[in-house]
């Protein structure tokens, strides 16, 4: 009940927070102008349509999961007004969750209206509704399970350290994220265990990517199930680190 | 009076600014190009491993570098390294394939042309078109019958072909008849062509090949002329009034055919013709010998 109680008021704050509201209009006009970046192809529009368009969403929403992630632990901490709940029969935990599900709830809106922009200029450019087949759908949940991987991870942070180093952290490991399958495949040789320390450490956002399935029109690879569970675990995990540690953190 | 003045100094800025524009090398309407062409390692590190949209970006880049108005004035060099890179990053991009297959022949680079379409036809299994452009290349560019019938065949083969291309190609193969052939697989290409300016290139090479297979008819009426007379036609009508051709036959171009100081029949508006494919006796002449080693005989076997 704490939990749900402190998930809603997290997520009032958020979507009436300046940085979030200013990201999500950016994110919905990058999004729309991709259809005119894709008027200047040859051939096949919804290509360079489908894929800019899941571009800039996946790279708003992990501005979003960053620095709004960055925030909510840390914040409250700068600003002092994590001393009063903690003072109430509300444990660390339920308070981290709760942020955390306030958090995650309000990416998961942020995203559904960027998807809902990226549809409609997919509609507009192919005028058939064939166009947003069941892998577009999939590939806008398997971002809000990137969205939700960093968020943790910013959370993670966030219950460590201070707001902007806490971003930093978020922001490097999301990049670090995107590249895990080139450090992997670049990594051989002496000190191939090191990659694949990093492989196993680093959240692997690439797998969570079905950008090529949409704009071939083709189904979404097989592993895809592997790769959602892998992200709620790794998610879930970031959370259990979190918790742990900001439980026994001497808050004076 | 204040706000006024700011506003003055402001707009005396601006009009500053747009002058210096205005001699800036970008505004002085340079042909577009592009200087550097990345190697595909260092866009997928620096698009974070966005792959896709890395090919996506720099197939817009193509794009802009194919339109340029004034492309034969600023040259073709970077169009193969571009297309190579977008398909090292996406090889699945199959219209990358066939549209710089298209162009770099008919900008005459024949081996970039061919390297491309060959690259597609390996990665691409599901667009025929591919290997048929590459057989186009293979008999009207290289006069090389033989490899043109085997890309024919992988094309022929490939999932979604038409039936005719095996049936065209075999038949023109047997007969040999270079201009016919051309003209087929060009319309064929002009079809299959997703995009304007795409169909604008075939469009030319279409023009070129009707040139080709019009003047070539004539050029043997003269030929036979010149043989019976022991000199050239005075004009091209001569030879309808003494029977050798029914009529001149209209320019493609939209000017009219005329004898060319060569001998060769060419168009008024449009004085280029393709050098014909070198003949078996032309490879093994010892002054021409060594410049046409990697070709082969024109006619069929």
């Amino acid at each position: 009940m704490n939990v749900l109680a402190i998930a809603s008021v997290t997520l009032r704050e958020i979507l009436r927070r300046k940085v979030q509201v200013n990201l999500l209009v950016f994110g919905t006009l990058l999004v729309l102008s991709s259809y005119v970046l894709s008027l200047l192809t040859l051939g096949f529009m919804r290509r360079v349509l489908a894929d800019l368009g899941l571009f800039a969403m996946q790279s708003i929403g992990i501005l979003l999961a960053t620095f709004l992630g960055a925030t909510v632990v840390a914040g409250d901490i700068e600003r002092r007004v994590l001393y009063p709940i903690v003072a109430k029969p509300v444990s660390r935990t339920e308070y981290l969750i709760g942020r955390y599900l306030g958090l995650a709830v309000a990416l998961v809106l942020n995203l559904a209206i960027m998807a809902a922009a990226l549809a409609a200029a997919l509609l507009f450019e192919a005028r058939s509704l064939a166009t947003l087949d069941s892998t577009f759908f999939l590939a806008v949940v398997m971002q809000g399970l990137q969205f939700v991987v960093v968020a943790a991870v910013a959370v993670l942070f966030s219950s460590l350290t201070s707001t902007t180093l806490a971003a930093i952290f978020t922001l490097s490991v999301a990049a670090a994220g995107m590249l895990t399958n080139e450090v992997r495949n670049l990594w051989q040789g002496g000190a191939q265990w090191l990659g694949t320390i990093v492989f196993y450490a680093v959240p692997n956002l690439g797998a969570l990517s079905l950008n090529e399935a949409v704009v071939y029109q083709i189904p979404a690879p097989p592993g895809s199930w592997w790769a959602a569970a892998y992200a709620l675990v790794y998610a879930a995990m970031a959370l259990a680190i979190a918790s742990a540690t900001f439980e026994r953190r001497d808050l004076k | 009076m204040e706000r006024a003045l700011r506003l003055a100094v402001a707009l005396v800025l601006a009009a500053a600014m747009v002058g210096a524009a205005g001699r800036l090398r970008a505004a002085r309407q340079k042909p577009y190009d592009v200087e550097v062409v990345p190697t595909a390692a260092a866009v997928r590190w620096l698009s974070l491993g966005h792959a896709l949209t890395g090919a996506n970006l720099y197939w817009l880049r193509t794009v802009q570098y194919i339109g340029e108005p004034r492309a034969e004035e600023r040259g073709w060099e970077k169009l193969f390294p571009l297309v190579n890179l977008v398909t090292d990053l996406d090889p699945g991009h199959g219209y990358a394939y066939q549209v710089a297959g298209i162009v770099l022949s008919a900008a005459g680079r024949i081996d970039e042309s061919n390297g491309i379409l060959e690259k597609g036809t390996r990665n691409v299994k599901n667009r025929y078109i591919l290997p048929y452009l590459r057989a186009f290349n293979a008999f009207y560019h290289e006069g090389d019958w033989d490899t043109a019938g085997r890309w024919a065949e992988i094309a022929a083969r490939t999932p979604g072909a038409p039936a005719h291309v095996s049936q065209n190609v075999l038949a023109y193969y047997v007969k040999g008849q270079r201009a016919e052939a051309a003209l087929e697989f060009l319309e064929n290409a002009y079809r299959e062509a997703e995009d304007d300016e795409t169909r604008k290139t075939l469009d030319g090479q279409i023009k070129q090949a009707k040139l080709e297979r019009d003047a070539g008819k004539v050029d043997e009426a003269a030929k036979r002329y010149t043989e019976r007379n022991g000199r050239w036609p005075p004009t091209l009508h001569t030879l309808v009034a003494e029977g050798y051709i029914d009529a001149i036959p209209p320019d493609p171009y939209g000017g009219k055919l005329v004898l060319g100081k060569d001998g060769r029949v060419t168009s008024s508006v449009h004085a280029y013709r393709l050098a014909p494919p070198p003949t078996a006796s032309e490879l093994t002449d010892p002054r021409l010998g060594p410049a046409l080693q990697h070709v082969k005989p024109a006619s069929p076997p």
